[in-house]
């Protein structure tokens, strides 16, 4: 699926990938992403990645880069539900998710950036 | 061992061949270390049958091929009686205890008190320790191949994990945390997560004897894979030794939370997820 | 199993990744492996092959089977044919990067490959090889 829809859930943006993450999918994101949230103003994204099978490098840099927007944009953005074999490789390769909270699962990664916007900002 | 040493020895092991056997695994039965088998049992004479006939060969020849042949022999008895769960004494008294034959028809051959019979003795000692030896030398090899497979079977059963809570997992580490282990103990604890769902994982070293810059470098990693995964890692079990050692060492922890106790890591892991134990109205 | 000697696949676009990502899956079938290799291989391939579009000037992936001394490796030859990598060591070092991404693209498949070359042909560009022992 080339452009996976944005739900609204709870005051936060859920977009849920799958299979491999081609790069036609990524951009529509990054489209698609800054015109919803320049409409809305959720608590933050959620991205659900548990049906995708392979992070690379150029992925890995891509999400950093969406997580990059969705911050200059007024919310953080959450990655939940990462598989084994891809964390296992990511930190086999030496990668990590910069500053990217992750969490296990969307119900997590909700509470998450909930307490986050009743807690005041620290930094 | 010289032409005429070797010549006598073979005349002692055609002096009633049969016999030589039984005083053999008579002699070697009646020791306390003794292999334990039935007397007159089959393999271990058949062993020792075999055994005569390689070392009367070698003797006849002199041949490097024959006494390859021999020594062959022995490591593959040797060999045997490591599978069996034989100990070493064992495996070396079963070639000893051939001497005794040995002197005892070399004493009938040989005038008593001849210089040549003394001799021919220290000839027959060296032989058989030599034997012994080379034996002995398989044997332990054979045995720590053994301790090797024990161990893989032990470390497979030592990495459970187990869940303590709906989100909380912990897995126990016993023994060394080599780079082959740190593998699959990385890849049985983000399988656990996967499976259990678990925002925080403890790993407990409390039974893990070394903690070096790799090994604590090896437990970052699962950490950092975990939290990739959306879970926290915390380690517990650091021990005042280890403790030390981290210090010596200079290993920073960052980020990954520590904990000396595993009670400690519990209570912080409730924290983390929310939860509380209070103790009820009795 | 009649498995050819060799499949290529013509990289021009990000797009042709996916080709090669399937036929090495495909190539994986018959032998035991876990979503970790699976997942290892893909990774390689769609590395490699990136690198070879954005980098390279475009090229070529081959998958191939070959004997080691173990048993049965996959290998991924990505073959680009541009201005190649007149430093090597630069570009294996970890934040290397001429264009967006970051980078990380050889040096990430050189840890999880089993055996890693990097050579300039002489037809020119540059050959990157993984090797991933099955």
């Amino acid at each position: 699926m080339d452009r996976p829809p944005i739900l609204n859930v709870e005051g936060v943006l859920l977009i849920c990938l799958m299979g491999d993450l081609h790069d036609r999918v990524l951009s529509h994101l990054f489209h698609d992403l800054s015109s919803v949230m320049s409409s809305r103003r959720p608590l933050g994204v959620v991205l659900n990645i548990a049906g995708v099978t392979m992070i690379d490098g150029f992925i890995a840099h891509r999400l950093e880069e969406l997580s990059r927007l969705s911050l200059s944009l007024g919310a953080p953005l959450v990655i939940v539900g990462m598989n084994a074999a891809a964390a296992a490789t990511l930190v086999e390769m030496g990668l990590r998710l910069g500053d990217i909270h992750t969490a296990r699962d969307f119900e997590r990664g909700l509470a998450w950036l909930k307490a986050r916007t009743r807690e005041p900002a620290t930094s | 061992m010289d032409d005429n040493h070797r010549a006598l020895l073979v005349e002692v092991l055609d002096i009633e061949p049969a016999e030589l056997l039984d005083r053999w695994l008579d002699v070697q039965s009646g020791h306390e270390l003794a292999i334990e088998r039935p007397r007159g049992d089959a393999p271990l004479r058949a062993q020792g049958r075999v055994i005569v006939e390689a070392l009367r060969a070698a003797l006849v020849t002199n041949d490097s091929v024959q006494w390859q042949d021999l020594y062959s022999l022995l490591e593959r008895v040797a060999h045997r009686h490591a599978h069996g769960g034989a100990t070493f004494e064992q495996t070396g008294l079963f070639l000893t205890a051939f001497k005794r034959p040995l002197f005892e028809r070399a004493a009938v051959k040989l005038p008593p008190g001849s210089p040549l019979l003394v001799e021919l003795l220290w000839s027959i000692t060296v032989l058989l320790d030599d034997l012994v030896l080379r034996s002995t030398r398989t044997f332990m090899t054979e045995r720590d191949m053994v301790i090797v497979r024990q161990r893989a079977d032990l470390e497979e059963l030592s990495s459970p994990v187990l869940k303590l809570w709906d989100d909380i997992i912990v897995m126990p580490l016993v023994g060394t945390l080599d780079s082959r282990r740190a593998q699959v103990v990385m890849e049985t604890l983000l399988a656990a997560v996967e499976h259990h769902g678990a925002s925080v994982a403890i790993l407990d070293i409390t039974g893990v004897q070394t903690v070096d810059t790799q090994v604590a470098q090896n437990l970052f990693r699962t950490a950092a894979a975990a939290r990739l995964m959306g879970t926290d890692c915390i380690v517990s079990g650091i021990g005042p030794q280890i403790a030390q050692t981290i210090v010596e060492l200079g290993i920073d922890f960052g980020n990954l939370k520590t904990r000396s106790s595993l009670s400690d890591a519990i209570r912080s892991a409730f924290s983390t997820v929310g939860l509380k134990v209070a103790r009820t109205e009795q | 199993m009649s498995a050819p000697a060799s499949l290529s696949f013509p990289l021009v676009c990000a797009a042709d990744l996916e080709a090669a990502r399937v036929a090495a899956v495909r190539l994986l079938a018959p032998f035991a492996h876990g979503p970790r290799m699976l997942a290892r291989v893909k990774t390689i391939v769609s590395e490699l092959g990136r690198n070879v579009v954005q980098h390279g000037g475009g090229g070529t992936l081959t998958l191939a089977l070959t004997p080691h001394a173990q048993g049965v490796a996959l290998r991924i030859e990505a073959l680009d044919c541009g201005p190649g990598i007149t430093d090597v060591a630069l570009a294996l070092s970890p934040g290397f990067s001429t264009t967006r991404g970051l980078g990380l693209g050889l040096s990430g498949s050189r840890h999880l490959a089993d055996r890693f070359e990097i050579t300039a042909p002489r037809g020119g560009g540059t050959l990157v090889t993984a090797w991933v022992w099955l």
